[in-house]
Formats: structure tokens, C-alpha cells, sequence
């Protein structure tokens, strides 16, 4: 069952007030330190927020869904008076001065935020290794990673530290970390969501999503956080967005599911095993399972390094050390000012992604790499497109693995981006998909599966989603560390 | 074939400043980066206009006066700034 309704059902019969229950999770996040799920703990605002959620309820108003739901934001989101530092040096004890559209959202329903949670370095990485706040673990075992970026929020919402979280995902911030983690994780379509107020790391991929206990849950913080807003000139307005709103616990007799055949080449036996098993509990469910091919897939990832470094490395220009953030302390000159600035603070993962958009983007190589890069963009967007004239959903693994051994990367950078192949396609086609528990590896940890849909047909992955949870409860392992409800 | 003379170029560019030590290491990480961006040579894709997402090209919008941040906001993460303006000592050692 949705913990969000849980929640709203105990607060509304007063069998707990707001003020207590944020008292639990401050406690479970006190015990769980170990973890590092969160880099800034907002204790007082949280208090003072869920204060004013009890004088609602002491007042007889009808509080919605969200009101007194304690939440969690990924320190790449900005939140007004709060540090917010994108696990980076560089922002190191950065206030922003403004609100991000999702949390002014949020805030308006009376969510009440616990703090702000660890990832890799402006998003550039798969295991919350790369934060210089130190790396997060896996709740479900200490000594492997929860995956990344937004791994504080996957093993917070995981171990029960928060209700719910926000990530973003650039090429798989969301999903893999949800599957690292088994919970439920949406990257919405590219646009459904503003990303005002979230810090730019690759702005044509990244999305702003929701990392939940379930896929009602990750539905209701969707449907607030998707309003349109003017402030991101990329976010599509609602009469435009087409699609079809689909009733979360709508039957799924019928549905067509496609299994891309290249997502299961050179899988490991487990993952391909839990995936192939969840489309027969899908057949057994009344849907119907067809194989496509996705020949372009082969390039998606390469694809994806290519413009979102080149991206990166435009919008991550902006750090000189003069406005905000972490500045140098002894320098010659106005450029040796920046560029020291900019040495000691970028960590080594967000130094080398800046240096190969810069070659990319360098005068004798844009039209091999960028440009190129770009019509194999809009080629593999039309091999999905295809899909959906054949299929509802698609049914794919979210990672080639499950969640690695802390400090077991390879030193090859191109091994471990690898890693994001099942993930950064959804990304380069800005579709919308929606990472869900479908079993565990021999040592217990979570395999995650991806249902990706066309764009704007987000309530058709939630009820696809949802039917699934429902009849298979089994995958869903709650752990037993954080608050019980 | 990426060189060391390459990568401190584009560290040049990227206004980093590397020591000898970090030059090597990213010269062979950028080798092996672009020999791996280097696949997508083997695809054929065709000339397309690429300037627009979901459709949309340009997001007009009336251009009216709002209320904006005070100077002090602004300002706010460099310790308020002098005069009221953002400083940078020529230099400072």
C-alpha cells in the first residue's frame, strides 16, 4: 500500500500527530547516519512545517494527500535558504535565493522536507562514489553502493529515512539507483516536469523525478510536481502534451509489451531471468508480449557521452568563483582566480566529462562527434517511435548488474559508464520509465526492471506499474530500519 | 589519437590547471573516452535539423515587469559584495 496514504490516513484520524511522526524520521535519520544518505538535515524547518500541518488539522481543514508527508530533495535541487551544494567543492555552503518549481510545488501542499540528499558530483556518475561528502551505502548491504546519482535518495526512501524523494535523471539518475535499491523510481518525459531550480547538468536529458516506496506513491507526487511552468521554455503545456490518462489500478488485459531484443545481450543470468519472469507474470496478467529490435541502441551510449559532456561542459562554464560558491584563496590574475577556482573544485569524474565536451565541441571535431551525435539522436528517437506503433510499454532491465562493491570501479572510465547502457536510451529519446523490484541476485540484493512508455504516457507506467506490485507483492522487500507505519 | 599536447589544450580551454601527474592520467582516460565515442563513425545517419525538442522552437512570452531579487539577495553568497557590486581583487596572495 501507498505509504503517502498511509500517512494521510493516520494523521487525519489523529492516531499520530505531524510533529510526531517527523520526530521518527529525524530519529531513524539520526540512527542511520552510517548510511550518508543526506548531506544537509533540516530539522528545525521540518519541525516548524510539520507544526503548521497539525494547526490544519486541529482546524478541521481538509489537508491533502501531500500535507505533513515528510519528503526528501536531492542536493542538485534548489531550496531557498538551504545549502544546496550538488555534492560538489565547488558549491560548498552555496544558499540558493530561490526556490526550484517541484518544491515551491511541494511546499504549497504542506510536503514537509527532511533535507537534502547525497549524489555523485552534479549528477556525473552511477554510484554516489563521486560526492565529496563521501559515498552513500546500500541499506540492503553496507558494503556495496545504492547506485547513483541520486543514491542518498534511493537508500533513504529504502531504508525508510524518508516518505518519498526527488531525484533527477540525466542518463539513469532515477532508475538505477531505484533498481540498486528496490524501490520505485520515475523519470518522467522530457518536459513534463520544469527544471527551474534544478542545477544544469546535461539540460537536454536531465528531468526532475520521484525515487518511492511504490508506484501510487511516485503517481501522486508526479501529478503535483508536472504542472506547467513558463520559468523552463522546455516544459510542454498540459493541452499539449497529448497522451491518454490511464486509472492507476485500470485493468491491463490487452496491453501490448515490447521486449527490446538488444537489451539482453551479454546479460547476466539472474537479471535477464527476474526481467523474463515478471513479462510471463505480465502474460498471466492478460498482457501480451512481442519481441522488437532496436538496432540503434548500439549507438545510444556514446551518443550520450557525447552531448551530455558537451553540454556539461558549456553549463558548467559558469563556476568561476566570482558569484557564488567556493573561491580561491591566493591568485595572480582574474583567470588564474577562475581557473584555480575551478581546479580545486571540481572533482576528477566532473573534470574529465567537462574536458571531452570541450573536445567535442573544438573547431575540426563538432561535425564527427557533436553533429553526428545529434542525427543518431533523432535516428534512434524514430526507432522508438516505431515501437510505440506496435506497443503500450516497454519492458527492459534497468542495469546490466546489481548494485557494485564500494570502491570496486574499474579505473577505465569507459567500463564504468557502460554500466548506464540499459538506462541512457529512455534519456536520448526523452521518454518517460519507471524502475520497479523484480527480484534479487544470490547475495539478496534488488534486480530492477524498466518499464519505458511513449512520451506523456506516464499514468499508463504507473498503472502498469501498480497492477504489477499488486499481484506480485513478493518483489517489493521492505526493510526494516527506518519509521514503520 | 588523443596526445598529452591535446590535453593541455583543452584543460587550457576548460580553464583547468593540471599538474604533470593529472595530464598523464587524463591523456590515457581521454584515449580510451574517445576511442569509445569513436563507434558511433560505423553509423550511418543522415543530415537532420535538430534545433527543436517536443516540438517547441521558441517560447515567447509578454515581457512584463515582475518583482526580482534585491541587491542583498543577490548578493548574498559572496558575503554581500563591496558598493553593492560583485569583487575580485586584481590580486591576492
Amino acid at each position: 500500500m501507498s505509504i503517502i496514504k498511509k500517512i494521510n490516513a493516520a494523521l487525519k484520524s489523529r492516531d499520530i500527530s505531524c510533529a510526531e511522526l517527523v520526530g521518527k524520521y529525524l530519529d531513524a535519520i539520526e540512527q542511520n547516519q552510517d548510511l550518508n544518505a543526506y548531506i544537509t538535515v533540516t530539522a528545525e524547518q521540518a519541525k516548524a512545517a510539520a507544526d503548521a500541518t497539525d494547526k490544519r488539522i486541529a482546524a478541521g481543514e481538509d489537508i491533502s494527500l501531500l500535507d505533513g508527508v515528510p519528503m526528501s530533495i536531492k542536493d542538485n535541487i534548489t531550496t531557498k535558504g538551504i545549502q544546496t551544494t550538488c555534492a560538489s567543492r565547488i558549491l560548498e555552503g552555496h544558499v540558493p535565493i530561490y526556490d526550484a518549481f517541484v518544491w515551491r510545488r511541494l511546499k504549497e501542499k504542506g510536503a514537509v522536507l527532511l533535507g537534502k540528499t547525497n549524489l555523485d558530483e552534479f549528477g556525473m556518475g552511477s554510484g554516489t562514489e563521486n560526492s565529496c561528502f563521501g559515498p552513500t551505502l546500500n541499506p540492503h548491504n553496507k558494503a556495496h553502493v545504492p547506485g547513483g546519482s541520486s543514491g542518498g535518495a534511493a537508500a533513504a526512501v529504502a531504508a525508510g529515512l524518508c516518505a518519498y524523494g526527488l531525484g533527477t535523471d540525466t542518463g539513469g539518475s532515477i532508475r538505477q539507483p531505484a533498481s540498486f535499491c528496490g524501490i520505485v523510481g520515475i523519470k518522467p518525459t522530457y518536459g513534463a516536469v520544469s527544471r527551474f531550480g534544478a542545477i544544469a547538468y546535461a539540460s537536454s536529458f536531465d528531468q526532475i523525478g520521484v525515487l518511492a516506496p511504490s508506484a501510487e506513491d511516485a503517481a501522486v507526487v508526479f501529478d503535483t510536481i508536472s504542472a506547467y511552468d513558463e520559468a523552463d521554455s522546455t516544459c510542454v503545456e498540459p493541452g499539449l502534451r497529448g497522451g491518454r490518462a490511464v486509472k492507476i489500478d485500470a485493468e491491463i488485459k490487452g496491453r501490448r509489451i515490447a521486449l527490446i531484443k538488444e537489451c539482453f545481450n551479454g546479460l547476466p543470468e539472474d537479471i535477464s531471468s527476474a526481467v523474463m519472469s515478471a513479462a510471463k507474470d505480465y502474460e498471466k496478467l492478460g498482457a501480451e508480449i512481442i519481441e522488437v529490435s532496436v538496432p540503434g541502441m548500439t549507438y545510444a551510449l556514446p551518443v550520450y557521452y557525447i552531448l551530455a559532456c558537451a553540454e556539461a561542459s558549456s553549463n558548467l562554464g559558469r563556476y568561476d568563483g566570482i558569484r557564488y560558491g567556493h573561491r580561491t584563496d591566493s591568485y595572480l590574475n582574474i583567470n588564474d582566480m577562475i581557473m584555480k577556482t575551478r581546479t580545486e573544485g571540481f572533482g576528477d569524474e566532473v573534470k574529465r566529462r567537462i574536458m571531452l565536451g570541450t573536445y567535442v565541441l573544438s573547431s575540426g571535431y563538432y561535425d564527427a562527434y557533436y553533429k553526428k551525435a545529434q542525427n543518431l539522436r533523432a535516428e534512434i528517437t524514430d526507432e522508438f517511435k516505431k515501437i510505440f506503433e506496435a506497443a503500450d510499454v516497454v519492458l527492459a532491465p534497468t542495469a546490466p548488474s546489481t548494485a557494485m562493491k564500494i570502491g570496486s570501479r574499474d579505473d577505465d572510465p569507459v567500463k564504468a559508464y557502460l554500466g548506464d547502457i540499459l538506462t541512457v536510451p529512455v534519456n536520448v529519446c526523452g521518454l518517460p520509465a519507471i524502475n520497479l523490484p523484480c527480484g534479487a541476485d544470490a547475495r539478496g540484493l534488488p534486480i530492477g526492471m524498466q518499464l519505458i512508455g511513449d512520451k506523456f504516457c506516464e499514468s499508463l507506467l504507473f498503472n502498469m506499474a501498480h497492477v504489477f506490485e499488486t499481484a506480485c507483492p513478493q518483489y517489493s522487500k521492505r526493510l526494516h530500519m527506518g519509521v514503520e507505519l | 589519437m588523443v596526445t598529452r599536447e591535446d590535453v593541455k589544450r583543452l584543460a587550457a580551454l576548460s580553464m583547468l590547471d593540471l599538474t604533470d601527474e593529472q595530464l598523464d592520467r587524463l591523456t590515457k582516460d581521454m584515449q580510451s573516452i574517445v576511442n569509445f565515442a569513436d563507434t558511433i563513425n560505423a553509423a550511418e545517419a543522415k543530415d537532420r535539423d535538430n534545433t527543436g525538442i517536443n516540438n517547441i522552437f521558441n517560447a515567447y512570452r509578454e515581457d512584463t515587469v515582475k518583482p526580482s531579487f534585491e541587491q542583498s539577495e543577490i548578493l548574498s553568497n559572496v558575503d554581500g559584495g563591496e558598493d553593492g557590486f560583485f569583487a575580485v581583487s586584481s590580486r591576492k596572495m
